[in-house]
């Protein structure tokens, strides 16, 4: 069975709220019960007002009657004070009984015959004493002997005796409703109040319980949270003891940040001034670049000119070359001409000696040629190769003066660059220099700043100190309010 | 006082001193030799049993069973017989057609082919000695060593090589 997880709040005032409306049907139920019994004391009060108005009315006119009776025997005014009394009242009264009995419809229906009867029975009253007055007393006895005044009187007692009897009928009736309103009110009082205490019990047990439930969990993550609190308030503590001595470790080291950002001001000042002096001095260096240039590329120029002319060396010897093997082949072909010549001398036997000498002499010449051949091929050779070597060294030089060119080029777009980064260097110090400045004063705000902080890490320290102390007595509290939500489970 | 001379110099010295020199005949007890080498090693010929000496001339191979025999020439109006010197001499076939020939004065005429050409000699009948036995087949076929210009040659003599080919054909 899903547990409602309703709030403290929640559970409170849905418990409080079905105490107030059964506190509500209950008031309801007593207030509409004492409202009818009100009514009905008021309706009974009514009907003694009534039957006291209708005794006063008659006995209003029993007492003019009893003065005028008075008078009629004893003939003296005295008599007649309730006579005269009776008949400034016993409108009053009639008037009173009208207005009371407004609402009952029956009584004014009565009313309207009392009211003839009254005006007779005055009337007739008033006739007697003035013949006591007028004829003495005989006259007025047998007036009264007629009879009249007793006939009007008995119809009178009649009516307001039925009127009496109405007004007791409604006050039976009255009374019945207001102890019937009593007896409910009661009912719903005790009921209402039974079922309160009942409902109100139930509610405070469930409350309780739930409550107690409730507390006891929260006073358990109480106890954890303090206690965690507590070990995060002991770290914390030592934290910002830590951070208390790491903060006046700052403090000393903004100082000597202070101290080394003056010097660097100071040394940037002096950059700047340097920065200055270097800018001019590589503004004069650029201006020898440019020459130095110039006198590179006529270097190359005149370089690609000896190699053109080497290049023409060598085709010529190379020329050379080719003429040396036709006139080496022709002194080999010679000596084996001045050979087969020898031959053809011996084989002439004695005439032939002397061709043999000539022979012989043209075959040393052609070996001189040939070796004087191979000298001048081997002469040839060392120029060619010196040619080579030469055109090779010189096309090194000429790559290198082009390599060198480029790199003089390169050198001197390097050496502008390095004038406009030395004018922006100079630039750069200054602002550094600026920068320093700005920066010191920064670092002197700084130093001023970690004051303060170093100010409020100690303040922390307390700070934490207390907070210490605080979750120690709230975990020294969770756990007085645990025992004590403990025992009223128990209970 | 003696400076050094110039190539032109000393070619101009030598020139006009060979004019200036009395004209001299072979000597009568010695002998005109043609020099020759063979894988560096200094050989010679008797010029008495050359007929011509040529270079470079058109050499056309035929198939044998000799290594030696290289193909056949044409010179001086015959087509003749070409065997290898050196191969002759157990010297390696060179990969290359040797460049000299020598045609042989004495009928059969038949030619010799040699790596080099190495000029000619004058020798006198002192500067030769007879050949010395267990020197191999260059020893062998030579028919007398010719001490001059600073070398020790073996004279070879056609016959005795064309001996050697019949000798080795037979065989």
């Amino acid at each position: 069975m899903n547990e409602i997880h309703w709030t403290l709040g929640k559970k409170l005032v849905g418990s409080f709220a079905v105490a107030a409306i059964t506190v509500f049907i209950v008031a309801t139920f007593g207030y509409r019960s004492t409202a009818n019994l009100i009514e009905n004391n008021r309706l009974v009060d009514h009907s003694h007002e009534v039957r006291q108005a209708l005794a006063r009315l008659s006995d209003d006119l029993i007492n003019a009657e009893t003065g005028q009776r008075g008078y009629v025997i004893t003939g003296q005014d005295s008599f007649l004070e309730p006579y005269n009394t009776a008949l400034l009242d016993v409108e009053k009264s009639f008037v009173l009984v009208r207005n009371l009995t407004a609402d009952n419809q029956a009584q004014q229906r009565r009313l309207d015959q009392v009211r003839p009867l009254m005006d007779a029975k005055l009337a007739e009253l008033a006739l007697p004493i003035d013949l006591r007055r007028a004829q003495g007393l005989e006259a007025a006895q047998k007036f009264i002997s007629m009879g009249q005044g007793k006939r009007t009187m008995d119809q009178l007692r009649r009516i307001l005796a039925d009127m009496d009897q109405e007004e007791l009928d409604l006050l039976a009736r009255r009374n019945a409703d207001a102890e019937a309103s009593a007896g409910a009110a009661k009912t719903a009082i005790i009921l209402g109040s039974i079922l309160g205490i009942v409902f109100i019990a139930v509610l405070g047990s469930f409350i309780s319980v739930s409550l107690t439930r409730q507390i006891g969990k929260a006073v358990g993550h109480i106890q954890s949270s303090s206690m965690e609190l507590q070990a995060a308030a002991n770290q914390q503590t030592t934290g910002v003891r830590e951070q208390s001595t790491s903060m006046a470790e700052i403090s000393t080291t903004t100082s000597e940040l202070l101290a080394a950002s003056r010097q660097i001001a100071e040394t940037a000042r002096r950059v700047a001034q340097l920065s200055g002096e270097t800018s001019q001095a590589a503004g004069l260096g650029d201006q020898t670049v440019q020459k130095a240039n110039e006198s590179v590329a006529a270097i190359r120029r005149q370089t690609d000119l000896i190699v053109a002319h080497m290049l023409d060396l060598a085709k010529k010897s190379q020329q050379i070359g080719g003429i040396l093997e036709i006139v080496n082949e022709l002194s080999e072909q010679t000596n084996i001409l001045s050979i087969n010549a020898s031959i053809e001398a011996a084989g002439a036997g004695e005439t032939g000696r002397r061709f043999a000498v000539v022979a012989e002499e043209i075959r040393k010449l052609a070996e001189r040629v040939g070796a004087s051949t191979k000298e001048i091929r081997n002469l040839v050779e060392e120029v060619r190769a010196a040619v080579n070597t030469t055109i090779m060294a010189t096309e090194g030089g000429a790559k290198a003066a082009e390599v060198g060119t480029k790199q003089f080029e390169a050198l001197t777009t390097s050496f502008h660059s390095i004038v406009l980064s030395v004018a922006r260097s100079a630039e750069g110090a200054r602002e550094i220099e600026l920068s320093t400045k700005q920066q010191t004063l920064a670092v002197e705000q700084m130093n001023t700043a970690m004051s303060g902080v170093a100010q409020a890490t100690r303040e922390t320290e307390a700070s934490s100190a207390q907070t210490l102390q605080t979750s120690k007595e709230l975990s020294q509290l969770s756990h007085m309010l645990a025992r004590l939500v403990r025992t009223e489970v128990r209970v | 006082m003696n400076e050094p001379q110039s190539p032109a110099q000393r070619l101009r010295a030598d020139f006009d001193g060979a004019y200036a020199e009395a004209l001299r005949s072979p000597p009568e007890d010695g002998a005109n030799l043609l020099a020759l080498k063979l894988g560096g090693d200094p050989y010679a010929l008797r010029m008495g049993d050359i007929a011509r000496v040529m270079a470079g001339s058109v050499l056309v191979p035929l198939p044998s069973k000799t290594a030696a025999f290289l193909g056949l020439v044409g010179l001086g109006g015959e087509i003749l017989p070409v065997w290898d010197l050196g191969s002759l001499l157990g010297y390696p076939r060179s990969r290359h057609t040797p460049r000299w020939l020598a045609s042989s004065a004495g009928a059969p005429h038949w030619a010799l082919a040699f790596e080099a050409f190495d000029g000619t000699l004058k020798a006198s009948l002192r500067d030769f000695s007879p050949p010395y036995s267990g020197g191999g087949p260059a020893a062998a076929l030579a028919v007398a060593l010719c001490a001059t210009g600073g070398h020790l040659r073996p004279v070879l003599s056609f016959e005795k090589l064309l001996q050697s080919i019949h000798q080795g054909e037979l065989r």
